[in-house]
């Protein structure tokens, strides 16, 4: 009999439409992987077994009474735990909200609600989502289900943790530098960045208010349209969220990618990644190749520059938004958070706006690639995931600091709010994950994703999974 | 552009103190005062891109009544 807890979302969806599967058994299925497995990994920090299989007696009732919302209806989901849910704690992986119960969800929540969504609790995460690792939290670090010694990425370390290692379908997280696709890049899954508004943040805890993004990790790049397709569009609460239409996300996977430029950045994407990242990467280029896309050499004068201008953003605003509690609770957060708030209070106006003045520049680098070539390629993160409590990576040859090292590939698309997939292209000489980054035009999720799926039509790599 | 001199911990204790209302310990400033020199010259090497037309990436949009208000 097939394990529920090995399937995808989509097939997970087929089984229930095909009545060979019921929400309630799918849901226990994946209740009795985090029963078993959490421990190891560390991924859920609050389990709502009794609420999820109420709900999934509910979605198994409506679907047999013809009343179905659509693919997602009774399937499960995690959220991170810096989403807020209503009734369920929601503490950003710190101590300073410990007893923080939100009286509402946030918007993503309700809609994934709304589309039949079962949540079966909420994920670790960094605390407050400040830092690439998920290392840092009040519940304690996040164990990588490929290697539990090593880390998961963060910050949505929790989100990565189940998903890969089977406790989840699929789950939410949240991208500033790179936590959605750092963590997906360290755990061997699919994860999106959309387009800076494209998902509403209502309800979401902020770290940096200007580069904050919601997505999914996801098993494949169909899951996460299937998921985008539930979140995307105005709420009329987040000023960032355009009012522009929602694609139908899945029905534009074709998987044709015949005629697409791919642009390849070599400068400090490709150049600056570990070798063994790199040879894996080239490979995932030629299957793009073989499935009818173009690859075109290309640069983006002053990428060497994102980093910095990133850390402006991160020190600036999140020490605004944390300002009050460092006041009289500094010694409630983990060293590491206190350290970069506080370090916050040194910046001038003037050295956030010059780093702002920045990405408009980047922006502008980024759009003139676009206009010559459709989607740029890189690998998702420069490294594999490394020992926990590590601080230092072997680069080439160079000891460098494993923050700026994971960060590098991401953080450019966060600064430019362009989308930005990650999907698993194979495993380095250490036997960890790699990842290929795709990022595309703004509001152009579907052509990103829409890669992401071509690939993984091609190749088996998204399928793998940790051994148990 | 004005050139800036090596931020100190004595600087970060009295701007933490003073300006942000977030005194620090002794030992505190000095790491802070390392790993911030480090963070601010490297905000110095983006003044030297080409920026002088370019207006920052903060955009006001006025206020309008919420849809369900």
């Amino acid at each position: 009999m097939t394990d529920l807890s090995e399937l995808d979302l989509a097939e997970l969806a087929q089984a229930v439409a095909a009545k060979s599967a019921s929400p309630v058994e799918i849901v226990d299925a994946f209740l009795a992987r985090v029963e078993q497995d959490n421990e190891r990994f560390n991924a859920f920090v609050a389990i709502t077994a009794d609420s999820a299989r109420d709900a999934a007696k509910k979605a198994e009732k409506e679907i047999a009474d013809g009343r179905s919302r659509g693919a997602l209806h009774g399937l499960p989901i995690g959220h991170k735990d810096l989403y807020a849910t209503k009734g369920v704690a929601t503490t950003g992986g710190s101590r300073v909200l410990a007893d923080n119960v939100p009286d509402a969800d946030a918007t993503v929540v309700a809609r994934l609600e709304e589309a039949g969504m079962i949540s079966l609790g909420k994920l670790n995460t960094h605390e407050f989502a400040y830092g690439p690792t998920g290392e840092q939290s009040s519940f304690g670090p996040t164990r990588n289900p490929w290697d539990t010694a090593r880390i998961t990425g963060g910050s949505s370390s929790g989100s990565a943790a189940a998903v890969a290692g089977g406790l989840l379908p699929v789950a939410t997280g949240s991208d500033t530098g790179g936590s959605i696709r750092m963590p997906a890049a360290c755990c061997g899954l699919t994860g999106l960045k959309p387009t800076y508004g494209r998902v509403p943040r209502t309800g979401i805890l902020p770290l940096c208010w200007s580069m904050d993004h919601s997505g999914p990790l996801a098993r494949s790049a169909y899951d996460a349209a299937l998921i985008l397709a539930a979140c995307a569009g105005a709420d009329g609460k987040d000023a960032a969220a355009p009012d522009r239409p929602v694609p139908d996300y899945p029905s534009l996977l074709t998987g044709d990618i015949r005629g697409l430029k791919i642009g390849v950045v070599r400068d400090t994407f490709f150049d600056k990644a570990q070798a063994q990242v790199v040879t894996v990467v080239e490979h995932a280029l030629e299957v793009l190749v073989d499935r009818g896309a173009q690859l075109v050499e290309v640069e983006v004068p002053h990428i060497a520059y994102a980093s910095a201008a990133a850390l402006a953003m991160y020190v600036a605003e999140s020490t605004a938004y944390h300002d009050d509690t460092l006041d009289d609770r500094a010694d409630l957060y983990t060293e590491q958070v206190r350290a970069f708030l506080e370090l916050g209070d040194q910046l001038l106006a003037k050295d956030y706006l010059h780093a702002q003045r920045f990405r408009t520049l980047l922006g502008h680098e980024m759009a003139k690639v676009l206009s010559t070539v459709d989607l740029i390629a890189t690998p998702g993160i420069a490294i594999t995931a490394t020992p926990i409590g590590d601080e230092t990576v072997d680069v080439r040859g160079e000891d460098q600091s494993i923050f700026s090292a994971i960060l590098r590939n991401t953080e450019p698309f966060d600064l430019t709010g362009l989308p930005a997939l990650v999907v698993p292209c194979g495993f380095a000489e250490d036997g960890l994950p790699v990842s290929l980054q795709i990022a595309g035009r703004p509001f152009d999720e579907a052509t990103v994703l829409n890669v992401g799926h071509a690939y993984q039509g091609a190749t088996d790599w998204h399928r793998k999974r940790p051994a148990g | 552009m004005g050139k800036r001199s090596q931020l100190t911990a004595e600087t970060v204790s009295a701007v933490a103190a003073q300006n942000a209302g977030h005194p620090l310990t002794a030992e505190r400033a000095e790491g802070y005062a390392t790993v911030m020199d480090g963070i601010l010259q490297q905000l110095e090497t983006i003044r030297a891109l080409p920026l002088k037309d370019v207006e920052p990436a903060v955009v006001f949009q006025p206020v309008e009544a919420a849809r369900d208000d």
